[in-house]
């Protein structure tokens, strides 16, 4: 970053954050973080679950989505509305309905009764539908020349995917994949609804026994923060990166 | 130029290939022997580029067969990755991959399908004359050394024939020298050519044969003299006279 966008950027953000606490502070309302530290270590948990939740559904996400991709690039009409089929159920209905009647409706059928492990698998399917859109994207970004001179040395289509198509799709869903990953350290907020207690659920908790309900959440937004902004940051250097690569040949 | 009669390397029978109403070839009749090269002329949209992807099987023909070596050409058969590698495709646009060195782009077919070191790739780009851009990616590289390296890693695979789709018509004139060189190189080791051009010059000086197609069908073929001194068709003499004016 150039120093004096640098300087803007820094500038414009302690203003933002002076506003919002003199706005507080007009509010006249005492404020108490006493109690929100004594639950320290709920938080803690709750960040731990967070992480971990994050994660673990964003590989998932990768796996399933790499899959729901090829089979919407599929040239069977079959395979391919398989493959529409699930991107539009996933994405037309709320989350939070979907784990919903994954830990009440599927899970029992497997029998499965650990919240984490059904909470998370349900974020990794949500997160494939969106993430396989990326994929797709990326693998019919790459020029279709590509695939026939592959192809034209003899090379299988299995091997043109891998070799051709993937290290050049892959460059460009960078900046949308850390997108993704910053959507998916909010969505997980929403596997409160099944009782697991990650951020948001210790901070509704705290808010509960101490009635301190702005300061409970003003300390977990901060948390959220902490997590997002740099990824956040990091996407648009890798987005910049990439620029300057597709132009000079500079490689990632 | 005579050549000893021999059973054809590439044939093509009746090929036909449309585009929804568009016939981008009817009913080719086209043999080409080892070792002959063969230009195809005329005007874009003709149908040559389409009769060369036939024969790499990056079309398939509507009606017709295209045999390689006796064997048929076609997208379906299970060997057909094998197949595609017995000719070596250049294209107009260059399609290197971008995210490999000039090294790595000849180095990838041998090195996945046959398990090859990479001593002949770099042979190959000693022999386009870009030993020195080995560790370069492509993007650092002119439109002629480019097409250069195309050419190289179309060899690599020790094609039986090479298919050159307009090879210099993305290129800046000055770099049409280096690249026509190299394949005027190949042709005088013997390799089997099958060009679509507009390099009257080229077609003049190196092909066997030339032929020109109009509207998907071929017109008239013959010796570069014949065809270029003595064309008996009317649509071959307008084309003619209006590429060799320009």
């Amino acid at each position: 970053m150039k120093p004096r966008e640098l300087l803007v950027r820094a500038a414009i953000t302690v203003a933002a954050v002076a506003a919002f606490v003199a706005a507080l502070l007009l509010s006249r309302y005492r404020f108490d973080f006493e109690p929100t530290w004594r639950y320290r270590a709920l938080y803690g948990k709750g960040l731990l679950v967070t992480l971990g939740a994050t994660a673990v559904a964003f590989a998932i996400g990768m796996a399933l989505g790499v899959g729901v991709a090829l089979l919407r690039l599929s040239r069977r009409l079959a395979v391919r509305h398989l493959g529409d089929l699930y991107v539009e159920v996933i994405r037309g209905t709320p989350f939070l309905v979907q784990v919903t009647i994954a830990y009440f409706g599927i899970a029992p059928l497997l029998r499965l009764n650990d919240k984490f492990l059904v909470g998370t698998f349900a974020l990794g399917a949500f997160a494939a539908a969106y993430m396989g859109e990326i994929f797709r994207a990326g693998i019919e970004s790459v020029d279709r020349g590509q695939v026939e001179a592959a192809r034209s040395l003899g090379l299988s289509r299995a091997q043109s995917l891998r070799h051709v198509v993937f290290p050049q799709a892959f460059k460009r869903m960078i900046p949308p994949l850390t997108g993704e990953l910053i959507a998916l350290t909010k969505e997980s907020s929403l596997l409160f609804a099944i009782g697991l207690v990650e951020m948001t659920a210790a901070a509704r908790q705290v808010g509960a026994d101490t009635y301190k309900y702005l300061e409970a959440s003003i300390v977990v937004a901060a948390m959220y923060l902490t997590l997002t902004v740099p990824l956040s940051l990091l996407a648009r250097r890798l987005e910049r990166r990439l620029k300057r690569s597709e132009r000079t040949g500079v490689h990632l | 130029m005579t050549l000893p009669p021999a059973p054809p390397l590439i044939a093509l029978r009746g090929v036909t290939r449309r585009f929804g109403t568009v016939t981008a070839l009817e009913e080719i009749d086209l043999a080409v022997s080892k070792g002959e090269v063969v230009v195809l002329i005329g005007p874009s949209g003709s149908g040559k580029s389409t009769l060369l992807r036939c024969v790499n099987a990056l079309e398939r023909p509507d009606a017709g067969e295209v045999l390689l070596g006796g064997e048929r050409v076609d997208a379906a058969r299970k060997d057909i990755d094998r197949l595609r590698a017995e000719t070596g495709m250049v294209f107009q646009h260059f399609n290197l991959f971008p995210h490999l060195t000039a090294l790595g782009n000849v180095a990838l077919a041998p090195r996945l399908v046959r398990g090859q070191g990479d001593a002949k790739a770099r042979a190959l780009l000693g022999r386009v004359g870009l030993a020195d851009k080995a560790d370069v990616y492509p993007d650092m590289l002119s439109g002629g050394q480019k097409q250069r390296v195309a050419i190289a890693r179309a060899l690599a695979m020790e094609p039986v024939a090479m298919l050159f789709d307009e090879p210099t018509s993305a290129l800046d004139p000055e770099m049409v020298g280096e690249v026509l060189a190299v394949m005027r190189d190949l042709a005088r080791d013997g390799m089997t050519m099958l060009v679509a051009s507009h390099e009257m010059g080229f077609a003049r000086e190196v092909a066997h044969r030339v032929v020109f197609m109009d509207g998907g069908r071929i017109v008239e073929t013959g010796t570069p003299v014949e065809v270029f001194e003595r064309p008996r068709h009317d649509r071959t003499k307008a084309f003619l006279s209006k590429v060799l004016r320009a």
